[in-house]
C-alpha cells in the first residue's frame, strides 16, 4: 500500500496531464499544476522554515564555535521577517517605494547576492588554472578552444593570442635545439629537426600584415567556435538529455523507477 | 639548467590566495581608467541595433528585466544602453518584470539615470509596469490587454491615466501586444525562451534578447532560425552595442577588466602547461 | 483649434483627398490645383470622433500614412498654406478607410476532431518511442541480457565514499536548485538513497543541504530508508538533512560553509544547477574533497567537467538509478533511449546528404519527399 498508491496516483495525474497537454480545449494543466504545486510548495515551506529553525536552536543550544553563526542566523532570520510585516502593515506592500525594507532589500541583500555571484571569477580561474592542462588529445583540445575563445571575445584579444603563441613556440623550438646538443646522430637530427619546426611557425608572423591577419582571425575563429561545435555539441546533449528524460518519465508514469519512493 | 627547470615546475603549483589577489587586481584596476577599446562588433549585436535603430519616433519598446543583482554587471550595461538608444530615437518605452522582483529594482534605477539624462518625463515618455509573477500567464493574459495584467503601475496608478497610455493604445483604447514594436528581453535564466515560443511564436512580435555570456549560447539557435532580431550576450554584447552608439559605458570600460583577466588566467594555464611540460621532460 | 476657419480666400483649396489602402497603410494622395501653395499638412480624425490629429507635412502631393491602428475607419484632410504660414485653407474630409482587425490569440485547428495539430506529431514521436521503450522492457522481463557501457562517475561512488571512511569524515550531498517536479531530483533522490545505503554501512555522516522544502522532505524519506536497506536504521541523524534557503546565492553560501567547516572527504552534486555551481565544486575541491556531479544542465557542465572528478553528463544522470539498482528490466529502457537516437541521428544524416545533393541539382525529388515526409508528420 505504501508503494502502491503513490504510483498509482502518479500515474493518474501523469496521465491527465498528458491527456491535457494533447486536448487543450478540454482546459490547461499547466495553470491547474502549477497552483496545486505552489499550494503544497507553500505549506512545504512551513516544514522548512521549521527544520532550518529548529537546526539552529539545537546548535546553539550545544555551544561550541560555530553557535555564534547560527545566532547571527536566528537574529537576521526574525529581524527580517519582523520588519518585513511592519513594512507590509505601513505600506501595504513590503517593497514599496517609500519604505525602510526596501532600503534593506537594495543596501545589504542585493549586494549580498552580487558579492557571492562575484565570487565565481576568483573559482574560475583557479579551476582554469587547474583544469586546463594538456594531458591527453581531449583536454589539449579544449585547452586550444578555451583560449581562442577567451582571447576572441576581449579587445586586442588576437594580438595577445598572437604574442602567446609566439612565445610558446618559441620556447619550445629553442628547447628542442638545445636538446639536439646533447645526442648524436638520429636522434639529434629528429630534435633539431623538430626545434626548426616549431620555430618556423612564427616566422611568417613577424611579417606585419600576416600577424594582423592572424590577430582579426581570432575574433573570428572564437564566434564560430561558439556558434558551431559549441552548439552542434549542445543540441547533441540536449538531444540525449529529451530521450533521457522520456524514458525516465515513463518509468516514473508506470512504477517501474521507484528509487525514489520507500 | 636544472635550477631553471625547478623554477618553471613550481608554476604548476601557484597558491590560489595569489591567483585570487591577481585576479582581483587585473579586475579592479582597469576600472578607475574612463578607456574603451574598439573591437569589432558580434553580428547579432549588430542586428540588435540595427532593429532598433528602424524604429520611428513615438514607437513602442517593451523592456522586460528579468534578471538579479547576480547578473546585472553584464545585463545592466545592456538595459542602459538600450534605453539610450531608445531615447535618443523618441521611442515610448514601458518596462516589466515577471520573474523576480529584484529585476524591477535594477530597471527602474536604470531607466531613471537614464530618463534623467535625456530629459524624458514619467508617464509621457515611459511608464513603469511593475512586477507580476506567472511568466507564461503573464505573457499570456498581456496578449488581449496589458490592463488584464497591469492595471495599475508601479507606483499603484491606473496606466490609462497616463498621457502616453492615450498616445500609444488603439482607438478602442486597448493596449497589446499589436502596439508593441519591439519587445527586449534582458534575461538571467531560460525566461527568454517563452518570450520566443509563446509571443514571438503565436502573436508574431519581433524580439530581442539580452543575457549573460554563459546562456548566450542557448539563444543562438534561435538567432540563427530569424526567431530573434538580434541579440546582446554577456558583457561583450553591451560593450558591442555601446561601441555602434558611440558611447563609453560601464560595459566597455568592463572590457578592458575582462582583457586583463582573460590574459591573466590565459598566462596562468600557460605557466601551469609549462610546469607540466617541464615535469615530463625532467622524468 | 478651428479647423474650418479660413483665413483668407487667396488659396484655391484641394477639394478631397484621395485614399488608398496598400499593405496595411494608407496613401493619401491629392491634385495641386493652386501653384501659390507652399506646403501642404494631412490631418486624421477616426470616424465619428472630433479628435484631429496631424500626421505630417509635405510639399509634395502624396503622404503615406503607416501608423493606423486596425479595426478603425479614419478621414484625412489637406490643409493648403500659402507663402505666408498663417493662410491656410483646408480640403473636404476624405472618404473613410480602415485597416482589417487582424485574427487575436489562437484558433486552433484538431486532428481527428479532438487532438490539437500542433501538438499531433509530439503524440505520434511519444507512440513510437512508447513503443520502444515497452518492446525493450519486456525484452528485458523475459529474461533478454541488455548491455549498459560503464558510467565512471557512478562506479566512483563506492570508492568516493570508502575515501571518506578511511579519513573519517562525513559525505556531502549536495541538490540541485528545482524541485520534485523535475526528473533531475527525482533522480537525484534515487542516488542519495543509494548512498545513504552505503554510507550507513560504513557508520559514516551523511550531510544533505536543500535548497527545496520539498526535496527536503522526500531526501529525509530517502536517507532513512537506504538506512533501513542497510540494517542500521540507527545511524539516521535527521538533524544531518535540513533546508538552508530558496536563494540561489545564499543557498551557495550555506553549501560552501558546510563544506569548508565539515571538510568531508565525498561531495556529491546532484541535480539542476545554475551559476552557483562552480562556487560550490571549487570550494569542494579547495577542502580536499572527491567530488562527483551529475546534471542536465548545459551551461553548467563545462563547469562542472573542470572543476569534479567524476561528471554524470546530461541523460547519464536519468540512467543513474536503474544503473545503481542493477534492476534489469529498468536498464532495458534505457536501450529505447539509445536506439531513438540512432534512428534519429539515422534520419538526421539522410536529411543532410539528400539536402546537400539537392544543392547540386541531385535527387531534388527524392529530397523534396522526405521533407514532405517530416511535414507531415509535423517534423
Amino acid at each position: 500500500m505504501q508503494t502502491t498508491l503513490p504510483v498509482l496516483l502518479t500515474f493518474i495525474m501523469g496521465m491527465f496531464m498528458i491527456i491535457m497537454f494533447f486536448m487543450p480545449q478540454l482546459g490547461t494543466a499547466e495553470s491547474l499544476a502549477t497552483r496545486w504545486t505552489t499550494i503544497i510548495w507553500g505549506f512545504a515551506m512551513a516544514l522548512g522554515i521549521d527544520s532550518l529553525l529548529l537546526n539552529h536552536f539545537r546548535k546553539i543550544r550545544k555551544g561550541g564555535t560555530q553557535a555564534i553563526h547560527s545566532m547571527a542566523l536566528i537574529v537576521a532570520f526574525f529581524v527580517t521577517l519582523i520588519w518585513g510585516l511592519y513594512a507590509w502593515w505601513r505600506y501595504g506592500n513590503p517593497f514599496d517605494a517609500q519604505s525602510s525594507f526596501l532600503w534593506m532589500f537594495r543596501y545589504v541583500y542585493l549586494p549580498l547576492d552580487a558579492t557571492m555571484f562575484a565570487l565565481l571569477a576568483f573559482f574560475i580561474a583557479s579551476a582554469a588554472y587547474r583544469a586546463f592542462r594538456a594531458r591527453s588529445m581531449e583536454s589539449t583540445l579544449l585547452l586550444i578552444a578555451a583560449t581562442i575563445v577567451m582571447m576572441g571575445r576581449v579587445p586586442l584579444g588576437g594580438v595577445i593570442f598572437v604574442a602567446f603563441f609566439i612565445a610558446f613556440m618559441l620556447i619550445v623550438g629553442v628547447y628542442f635545439l638545445y636538446e639536439s646538443t646533447k645526442y648524436i646522430g638520429t636522434d639529434r637530427w629528429i630534435r633539431l629537426i623538430v626545434g626548426l619546426f616549431f620555430l618556423s611557425t612564427i616566422v611568417p608572423l613577424f611579417v606585419p600584415s600576416f600577424a594582423k591577419a592572424f590577430a582579426n582571425f581570432i575574433p573570428g575563429l572564437a564566434d564560430w567556435i561558439m556558434q558551431v561545435p559549441n552548439i552542434a555539441g549542445q543540441r547533441g546533449i540536449g538531444l540525449g538529455l529529451i530521450l533521457g528524460s522520456i524514458a525516465f518519465s515513463l518509468r516514473v508514469l508506470f512504477g517501474i523507477e521507484r528509487g525514489y519512493l520507500r | 639548467m636544472n635550477r631553471i627547470w625547478t623554477i618553471i615546475e613550481k608554476f604548476g603549483s601557484i597558491d590560489r590566495r595569489i591567483i585570487y589577489a591577481l585576479v582581483f587586481l587585473a579586475t579592479a584596476i582597469p576600472l578607475f581608467f574612463n578607456v574603451r577599446i574598439p573591437m569589432p562588433v558580434s553580428p547579432e549585436v549588430k542586428s540588435a541595433y540595427e532593429a532598433m535603430d528602424k524604429l520611428k519616433p513615438g514607437d513602442v519598446i517593451l523592456i522586460s528585466t528579468d534578471y538579479g543583482p547576480s547578473s546585472a554587471p553584464e545585463t545592466q550595461p545592456m538595459l542602459e544602453a538600450l534605453l539610450t538608444h531608445a531615447f535618443r530615437k523618441d521611442l515610448k518605452v514601458l518596462l516589466m518584470t515577471h520573474w523576480r522582483f529584484e529585476g524591477l529594482i535594477m530597471g527602474v534605477e536604470g531607466l531613471d539615470k537614464i530618463a534623467r539624462k535625456f530629459n524624458k518625463k514619467y508617464g509621457e515618455d515611459y511608464i513603469v509596469l511593475g512586477y507580476r509573477p506567472g511568466v507564461t500567464a503573464v505573457m499570456i493574459g498581456m496578449a488581449q490587454d496589458f490592463r488584464n495584467i497591469f492595471a495599475t503601475d508601479n507606483e499603484g496608478k491606473s496606466i490609462e491615466s497616463y498621457p502616453m497610455y492615450k498616445e500609444i493604445a488603439g482607438p478602442d483604447g486597448i493596449l497589446n501586444y499589436k502596439d508593441v514594436a519591439l519587445i527586449i528581453g534582458l534575461e538571467a535564466g531560460a525566461i527568454g525562451n517563452a518570450w520566443i515560443m509563446i509571443v514571438n511564436a503565436r502573436y508574431g512580435v519581433p524580439i530581442i534578447i539580452g543575457t549573460t555570456a554563459v546562456s548566450a549560447p542557448d539563444y543562438f539557435p534561435f538567432y540563427q532560425s530569424k526567431q530573434l532580431l538580434g541579440m546582446l550576450g554577456g558583457l561583450k554584447g553591451a560593450a558591442d552595442y555601446e561601441q555602434l552608439l558611440n558611447i563609453t559605458g560601464f560595459a566597455s570600460r568592463g572590457m578592458v577588466s575582462q582583457l586583463a583577466v582573460h590574459a591573466l588566467i590565459i598566462i596562468l594555464i600557460f605557466l601551469g602547461n609549462l610546469s607540466d611540460i617541464a615535469r615530463r621532460f625532467r622524468s | 483649434m478651428n479647423l474650418f476657419l479660413i483665413a483668407q480666400v487667396f488659396i484655391i483649396p484641394v477639394n478631397q483627398p484621395s485614399v488608398q489602402l496598400e499593405d496595411g497603410r494608407v496613401i493619401i494622395h491629392w491634385s495641386k490645383v493652386d501653384t501659390s501653395v507652399t506646403k501642404y499638412e494631412v490631418y486624421r480624425k477616426a470616424e465619428g470622433s472630433e479628435d484631429v490629429v496631424k500626421i505630417g507635412e509635405t510639399t509634395d502631393t502624396i503622404l503615406i500614412d503607416t501608423t493606423l491602428k486596425p479595426g478603425m475607419a479614419y478621414l484625412y484632410m489637406v490643409r493648403s498654406f500659402g507663402p505666408d504660414d498663417s493662410t491656410f485653407v483646408d480640403s473636404n474630409w476624405s472618404q473613410p478607410v480602415a485597416l482589417k482587425q487582424e485574427k487575436q490569440g489562437e484558433e486552433r485547428e484538431y486532428v481527428l476532431g479532438i487532438i490539437a495539430k500542433e501538438r499531433f506529431p509530439v503524440l505520434i514521436f511519444l507512440l513510437f518511442f512508447g513503443f520502444l521503450f515497452f518492446y525493450y522492457y519486456n525484452q528485458a522481463r523475459m529474461g533478454k541480457e541488455i548491455f549498459i557501457r560503464r558510467l565512471a562517475g557512478l562506479d566512483a561512488i563506492d570508492e568516493a565514499v570508502g575515501r571518506s571512511t578511511e579519513m573519517g569524515k562525513p559525505v556531502v550531498f549536495v541538490h540541485g536548485l528545482t524541485s520534485l517536479d523535475d526528473p533531475n531530483t527525482i533522480s537525484a533522490v534515487a542516488i542519495l538513497k543509494y548512498i545513504a545505503k552505503k554510507v550507513a554501512m560504513y557508520e559514516i555522516d551523511l550531510i544533505v543541504p536543500n535548497y527545496d522544502p520539498l526535496v527536503l522532505l522526500a531526501s529525509k524519506e530517502a536517507v532513512k530508508e537506504g538506512m533501513l536497506e542497510a540494517g542500521r536504521p540507527d545511524v539516521y541523524k535527521e538533524e544531518n538533512i535540513m533546508f538552508l534557503t530558496t536563494q540561489q546565492f545564499g543557498y551557495a553560501a550555506g553549501v560552501n560553509g558546510i563544506l569548508v567547516r565539515e571538510k568531508p572527504g565525498a561531495t556529491f552534486f546532484m541535480g539542476y544547477f545554475y551559476a552557483e555551481s562552480l562556487v560550490m565544486a571549487e570550494t569542494a575541491y579547495t577542502v580536499g574533497s572527491i567530488s562527483i556531479a551529475g546534471t542536465t544542465a548545459i551551461t553548467q557542465l563545462p563547469f562542472f567537467i573542470a572543476a569534479c572528478d567524476y561528471t554524470l553528463i546530461g541523460e547519464e544522470m536519468y540512467a543513474a538509478s536503474a544503473y545503481l539498482s542493477r534492476n534489469p528490466v529498468e536498464i532495458g529502457t534505457i536501450k529505447s533511449e539509445d536506439v531513438a537516437k540512432i534512428l534519429i541521428i539515422a534520419a538526421i544524416i539522410i536529411g543532410s546528404i539528400l539536402a546537400t545533393l539537392a544543392q547540386f541539382g541531385i535527387a531534388e525529388d527524392l529530397f523534396n519527399l522526405y521533407k514532405t515526409l517530416w511535414t507531415v508528420t509535423g517534423g
